[in-house]
């Protein structure tokens, strides 16, 4: 959207302005620039500070050996009391509850996934972005330090950028490039299916 | 068969356990890390070890765990569980070996029946792996244009997809209802597809195809 944009010009106002006067419903070519310059210029992003990863892995954490944990042992639970039962009718009334706590595990996972990538917190920076990128079906194309980052820097890259993809569609093609130990910079350009053109955000972190 | 079990969630171990004595197995041990389970392993033989990913010592300390009973007793089997199906779990599954080893949710093993065919197929020298996880690699894995992966018929994807799951032809050649000759066929076919070198063996081929499928859905190279 254009607004505000104040040049000089023979009747005053904005150009967004005089374009609705001069032609209604059409934009003036010169306020198109600004427009298509805003596309283009990269769009900044919130990282996420060391009192919310700290909170996000506890939350996770708390999900994965709390209730998906207790689930899992109670699924067992039901196994155990099907393989007893000797009824028929009993065994299948047990396996759709089986199948019906599976589904609920599904997504328990799925919120543990966004909450705190289970593979970021034990395998890192660029295993913990692959497996997010495979979950939400997108191309990515990693270009990281080659230098370990601290644990703090990687923790809080990896749910910077996997936040970001979890706002993406299926099917986007994503570059994301991080540079730096202490100050970390993050620049994700990502292009969605269908469209042509492509889009940057960054972010830059100051890590202990 | 003689199981062990190392996992910190005392629940689920438990309950573990019981279902592994209600499906005829012997129980030699349950352990709440790794290092006990190395411990007792390296004392007295197993003929499978069960193990938690996300376990003492360390974050993935069962996948530690794994190469160090494979280091120390190549034969005993081993079956890997999670409650998250991951690409980057299973390729270190698949580093650790490529024979008696088994990759699964740990609420996909809640029967039986289902424990006891896991447990079985890994003693007798497979690679099982969750299907969930496999059916949604190899159908990402199709779905994309360009790689060599794209090239295969849709019966060839149906057999990687089931050489994913670790089953042996004669396996395969039972879920698809078609002989094991044409099983060999469409296998022979996917390797010469895939650009699987011919001197390799049979086997070896076998996890190459698997991989190649893997790392093919992992990291697109396409620039945006």
């Amino acid at each position: 959207m254009v607004r505000g944009i104040s040049l000089p010009g023979k009747r005053g106002g904005t150009l967004a302005a005089r374009a609705r006067y001069d032609n209604p419903g059409r934009v003036h070519r010169f306020a198109r620039w600004p427009r298509r310059l805003g596309a283009s210029l990269p769009g900044l992003l919130r990282p996420p500070g060391r009192a919310d990863v700290r909170h996000r892995f506890g939350l996770e954490r708390t999900l994965h050996d709390g209730a998906v944990a207790d689930m899992s042992a109670l699924a067992l639970e039901l196994g155990m009391i099907s393989a007893t039962v000797g009824d028929t009718h009993v065994e299948e009334r047990i396996a759709a509850a089986q199948d019906r706590l599976t589904g609920i595990l599904e997504d328990l996972r799925h919120v543990g996934t966004v909450i705190y990538p289970p593979v970021l917190a034990t395998a890192g920076l660029g295993p913990g972005l692959l497996a997010v990128a495979e979950h939400r079906g997108l191309r990515i194309l990693l270009d990281l330090p080659r230098t370990e980052l601290s644990a703090e820097a990687r923790s809080r890259t990896g749910l910077l950028v996997a936040d970001h993809f979890h706002t993406l569609r299926p099917g986007s093609v994503v570059r994301v490039r991080v540079r730096g130990r202490r100050i970390v910079r993050v620049t994700i350009t990502d292009r969605e299916p269908g469209t042509r053109e492509r889009r940057e955000h960054r972010a830059v972190l100051r890590c202990a | 068969m003689r199981v062990a079990v190392a996992e910190d969630g005392a629940l689920f171990r438990e309950g573990l356990a019981l279902l592994l004595q209600a499906a005829g197995h012997e129980v030699a041990g349950c352990y709440p890390d790794g290092d006990a389970l190395v411990a007792a392993v390296a004392a007295e033989p197993v003929d499978v070890a069960i193990l938690d990913i996300r376990m003492p010592p360390g974050p993935d300390g069962g996948l530690q765990t794994a190469e160090r009973v494979r280091a120390l007793r190549p034969d005993t089997g081993i079956l890997l569980l999670s409650h998250y199906a991951e690409t980057h779990y299973l390729m270190r599954v698949l580093e650790i070996g490529a024979e008696r080893i088994g990759y699964r949710l740990k609420e996909r093993v809640a029967g039986v029946r289902v424990l006891g065919d896991t447990l079985d197929r890994i003693a007798a020298g497979e690679i099982v792996i969750e299907p969930v996880l496999a059916r949604r690699l190899v159908k990402g894995g199709a779905s994309q244009t360009g790689t060599a992966l794209a090239s295969l018929s849709e019966r060839e994807t149906d057999v990687l997809r089931l050489m994913a799951e670790g089953r042996a032809n004669n396996a395969i050649a039972g879920e698809l209802y078609i002989s094991a000759k044409a099983v060999e066929k469409h296998v022979a076919a996917i390797f010469t597809k895939l650009g699987l070198p011919g001197d390799a063996t049979v086997h070896h081929r076998r996890v190459l195809a698997v991989l190649a499928f893997l790392q093919a859905n992992r990291i697109d190279g396409a620039a945006p």
